[in-house]
């Protein structure tokens, strides 16, 4: 291999976000070892099942970026799940209903916004708090019941849960493109534009690393501190909207813990919980990588309680290997004495 | 500088906890009698101990999710030596649950200073071992009929006057709370803790062992884990593998508004005691109320912003009075 | 250089960490390969379709809660019975009772092909986009313990839990003669079989105007919940009659909430599903009745059903098991 390839072949090993290599990884070895995984039903529903997080995890990395978290996004799930059911529920056409929705996951970004920016109360404590109002009012407005898709009357809705594309494979695998991952694609491409085209992605990446240079620099820090919240506020409303069409009904509790799971996840795609590092493209890989576990054990008939194990396991290997694929084996130099 | 900071998120604690007693003795007609007060408190102990179990690891600027499945897990492997019908001596099952829970927080300790995972990944990822871990080894079932010695501990009524019951968590909760108070504050591994969370940098600098306490402060978390899990499985009368799945949201909210901050080196035991209150007053008073659990949820994420935002406006008019030194709030620092 | 190959080498390490959760299973299930002896090399597990046996997933709400376990132990038994005949897999959502990752669970069944599929909805609505692409997959669904509102269910086999609750409130108002003050502890807010056992326990109230109905508080249906549920509770209100829990577990944590409050003697306790534990407790006389549906006779049941099924012959699509009211003279 000649030096200049070699160069370029580094350059790109180091474009590449680190939770790349956990994800070939173990995408190869579940290809290898665990029958049926590869096969292309899986795949769809790997991706589909995936969906929900790599969306959650990419809000939450715009939020880490600039060093403070949103702890909300499980909340929103619910609460704006909840909202949409409730106004299709009294007759509202289904179009207006999921753009009322979405929204309305703005409007709930937006006071969170307001709160960590115009309150100064730190974004962690802000989003927790904020994440127990959404759990109240989605428990609220629900009565704390299940709300159920009417039959009919709702022809948006019915389809978006159709299957874009379905290709039979001579061995009796279907490869099937849904409505839903559509959305979620044409989501994260949107933010990743949005995020590499605009200024936006510049400011973001400046409020995390040195917020008081990013102000005397003129950019309007406290807008764009609250834009992001708007963001993962949105992005929430979008994972709310497939979690209806997945489980055909919206539930008040649909959100729990999903806040946490989307932080691991963006954590494992290489963003650093103190900001001003990370990216979009890593957060959505993370998300895989979660969902590769769990669904590659499970389809192995791994019992649940040993997924939960094998996925805590791995996710402490897999920051293991970030830190290695980073900095190479350099644990015992950095401790200082 | 520390530790004035500290006495104002008490003092702000306290005042909020007055003010949401007075509200609720207005709008709540039996709130006040005596005998609801003795159930407030009663049930404001348990919650201080995983409060103050999640202050140790927050002092440092990290954060415990595992909190809940470390005892469920350091209780149900102990659960048969503390069933009713078990011939072992009941101390043996005591001392190890707090044994196990330690070796689990020295694990989180270990991933977070040795492999440099963030305490919010390695905390995570041990939720999910230890809550499964638990499963595996219980199998089936839960252990039913722990032993009245272990029972009274967390459900033993000492004494009653005019309708207050003072009860064994009180008292036991009373002592944890002081001596937690004494390693905190008076003693140099509490000065550090504060230290190596208020500013890590500095800490090495001047010669403490900043990973070390990182270490410590996740091992005394399992501990108190350990503790915590014993009092809910003497008060329940059986060691589930289920024990607390929520209970990191209300540890985190115990110690949020007893005033602790996120990155670390502000936040007292006395703080997380009155934090502990104000849930236990909310969930009692709104009940009282009959208002639905749910709505007790929203209510409580509006105290904490409140309370957040209430401690820093109080302190930077403090600021503004006293100090001409430009110190920057902990909490504006980002969580 | 060195990185990478460190990094690769932590990466196997995690490649071995998922095999072994591969050889944990195929101890842990129940295929008849184990009893197979002589299927050397063969890949266990997914691939057994090949034969006459068929492979039947079993799916629960959770593999963290007794009463579940119960159905799983029943239907491990019922795959050792037949072994020859059929394989059984048993699966669960991490998240217990999480209806989202039930439906990773049946997409799972999908791909791996198998032939039947039994399954406890999580929720009885949620389930039915799931079930419909078995359905189109050409999969058998049987429904135990928990009814689907839609997609082409084979059979149910189960209680009524609408009955559940009427009958147990009706035990409940009996015992107290019509009347009295009464609290209800339900399961998880939402949740369907919670939803429709305490529409049951309200239709029954309507024959009996002498009950006043205090309180109805979801707890989850967790222990710890349901003492904190009942402390309030028994805090608010200085006449309380009756209490009537959903499911034992949260029965046996509002008994350790009376019993703290000196307050058995006054309140006529009830709760549903039967195991040592609840015994134990009707002995004790902390409780007075309890419900049994048989949860273990659903799984078995449920499982040679789908059985018959792809065996061609005619099932009987709603297969309602009786519920027993029963108190401590059963068991004597």
């Amino acid at each position: 291999m000649n030096k200049a390839s070699k160069r370029s072949l580094r350059e790109l090993v180091r474009l590449l976000p680190n939770s790349t290599y956990i994800f070939v990884v173990l995408f190869i070895a579940f290809v290898v070892f665990i029958p049926n995984f590869g096969s292309a039903t899986n795949i769809s529903s790997l991706i589909g099942q995936a969906a929900i997080l790599m969306i959650l995890s990419s809000a939450m990395s715009v939020a880490i970026i600039t060093g403070g978290i949103d702890l909300s996004v499980g909340g929103i799930v619910s609460l704006v799940g909840v909202v949409m059911a409730q106004l299709v529920g009294h007759g509202m056409n289904d179009v207006m209903s999921i753009l009322l929705g979405l929204a309305f996951g703005c409007l709930f970004g937006l006071v969170n916004g307001i709160v960590v920016v115009k309150l100064k109360v730190a974004p962690f404590i802000a989003t927790f708090g904020m994440q127990g109002v959404a759990y109240g009012l989605a428990n609220t407005l629900s009565d704390s019941r299940a709300l159920y898709m009417p039959d009919e009357g709702v022809p948006v809705i019915k389809a978006l849960q159709t299957n874009l594309l379905e290709w039979m494979f001579p061995s009796g695998n279907i490869l099937t493109i849904s409505v839903q991952v559509l959305i979620t694609i044409v989501s994260l491409t949107l933010l990743i534009l949005f995020f590499k085209k605009t200024v936006f992605g510049t400011y973001i990446y400046a409020l995390g690393g040195n917020r008081e240079a990013a102000k005397l620099s003129n950019i309007r820090t406290d807008k764009w501190n609250i834009m992001v919240y708007v963001i993962t506020g949105l992005l929430a409303s979008v994972a709310a909207l497939l979690m209806l069409l997945r489980i055909n009904s919206a539930q008040p509790t649909s959100g729990d813990g999903l806040e946490f799971q989307a932080v691991v996840a963006a954590v494992l795609g290489g963003n650093y919980l103190a900001g001003g590092k990370g990216s979009i493209p890593g957060a959505i890989l993370g998300a895989l990588v979660v969902y590769t576990v769990r669904n590659g054990l499970s389809l192995a008939g791994v019992n649940a309680n040993m997924i939960m194990v094998v996925l805590g396991i791995v996710l402490v290997l897999g920051m293991v290997m970030n830190e290695v694929a980073v900095r190479g084996l350099s644990f015992g130099d950095r401790r200082k004495k | 500088m520390m530790r004035d900071n500290g006495r104002i998120y008490d003092f702000s604690t306290f005042f909020i906890l007055i003010a949401i007693i007075i509200a609720f003795s207005i709008f709540g007609n039996s709130f006040l009698k005596a005998g609801n007060i003795s159930n407030i408190i009663n049930q404001a102990s348990f919650l201080a101990i995983i409060g103050v179990a999640q202050l140790v690891v927050i002092l440092t600027g990290g954060i415990n999710l595992s909190i809940g499945s470390i005892m469920a897990l350091s209780t149900v492997l102990c659960g048969p030596m503390m069933l009713r019908e078990s011939t072992v001596p009941v101390i043996v099952p005591i001392i190890l649950t707090l044994v196990f829970g330690s070796l689990v927080g020295l694990l989180n300790g270990f991933m977070v200073t040795k492999l440099n995972i963030p305490a919010f990944l390695a905390t995570f990822a041990t939720m999910y071992v230890a809550r499964g871990a638990a499963w595996l080894y219980i199998g089936q079932g839960v252990y039913y009929g722990i032993k009245e010695s272990i029972r009274f501990w967390a459900t033993g009524v000492l004494f009653e006057v005019g309708g207050f019951r003072v009860t064994m968590p009180m008292v036991v909760v009373t002592i944890f709370l002081l001596i937690m108070w004494f390693v905190i504050s008076k003693t140099n591994l509490g000065r550090r803790l504060y230290f190596t969370g208020s500013n890590t940098t500095a800490a090495e600098f001047s010669g403490v062992p900043t990973k070390r306490i990182v270490v410590i402060a996740h091992v005394l978390s399992g501990l108190i884990s350990g503790i915590a899990g014993i009092m809910y499985v003497a008060r329940i009368n059986a060691a589930d593998a289920n024990l607390g799945t929520q209970y990191h949201f209300d540890a985190i909210s115990v110690a949020l508004i007893g005033g602790a901050v996120m990155s670390g080196g502000v936040g007292s035991i006395w703080g997380v005691a009155g934090g502990a209150l104000i849930i236990a007053v909310i969930q009692s008073g709104m009940n009282n109320m009959q208002i639905p659990s749910e709505v007790q949820k929203a209510f409580l994420g509006v105290v904490i912003i409140f309370a957040v935002f209430f401690n820093n406006w109080f302190q930077e008019k403090k600021m503004k009075v006293g100090d001409t030194q430009p110190v920057k709030t902990k909490s504006e620092a980002k969580a | 250089m060195f990185k990478k190959i460190t990094a690769i080498a932590v990466g196997l390490t995690m490649g071995a960490m998922a095999l072994v959760g591969c050889s944990n299973v195929d101890t842990a299930t129940t295929t008849a390969a184990a009893t197979d002896a002589g299927a050397s090399g063969e890949t266990a597990s997914a691939q057994a379709s090949t034969g006459e046996k068929y492979d039947i997933a079993f799916i629960v709400k959770s593999m963290q809660s007794a009463f579940f376990i119960n159905m799983t132990d029943a239907a491990e038994k019922c795959g050792q019975d037949y072994a020859d005949k059929i394989n059984v897999e048993i699966m669960a959502p991490q998240t217990p009772f999480n209806i989202e990752e039930q439906i990773q669970l049946v997409e799972q069944c999908i791909t791996n092909q198998v032939d039947a599929i039994v399954i406890a909805p999580c929720d009885s609505e949620g389930i039915v986009p799931a079930i419909e692409k078995a359905n189109d997959a050409g999969i058998v669904v049987v429904t135990a313990n928990t009814k689907s509102n839609g997609g082409d269910i084979t059979a149910y086999v189960g209680v009524e839990n609408y009955d559940v609750g009427y009958s147990l409130a009706t035990a409940l108002f009996d015992k107290l003669g019509g009347e009295g003050n009464v609290i209800l502890i339900e399961g998880k807010a939402g949740n369907s079989t919670s939803e429709e056992r305490a529409e049951g326990f309200k239709a029954a109230m309507e024959n009996y105007p002498g009950i006043t109905l205090l309180s109805s508080q979801p707890a989850d249906w967790d222990r710890a919940s349901a003492m904190t549920v009942m402390e309030n509770c028994l805090q608010t209100y200085d006449d309380i009659d009756g209490v009537l829990t959903l499911t034992k577990d949260m029965g046996l944590g509002a008994i350790e909430a009376i019993k703290a409050a000196g307050r058995e003697d006054e309140i006529v306790s009830m709760t549903f599903d039967v195991d040592d534990d609840v015994i134990a407790a009707l002995e004790a006389g902390d409780l007075y009745a309890s419900g049994n549906q048989n949860e273990q006779s659903q799984a078995y049941i449920a499982i040679m059903t789908a059985v018959f099924a792809l065996d061609g012959y005619e099932v009987d699509d709603e297969q309602i098991l009786p519920i027993s009211v029963v108190t401590l003279e059963d068991f004597q």
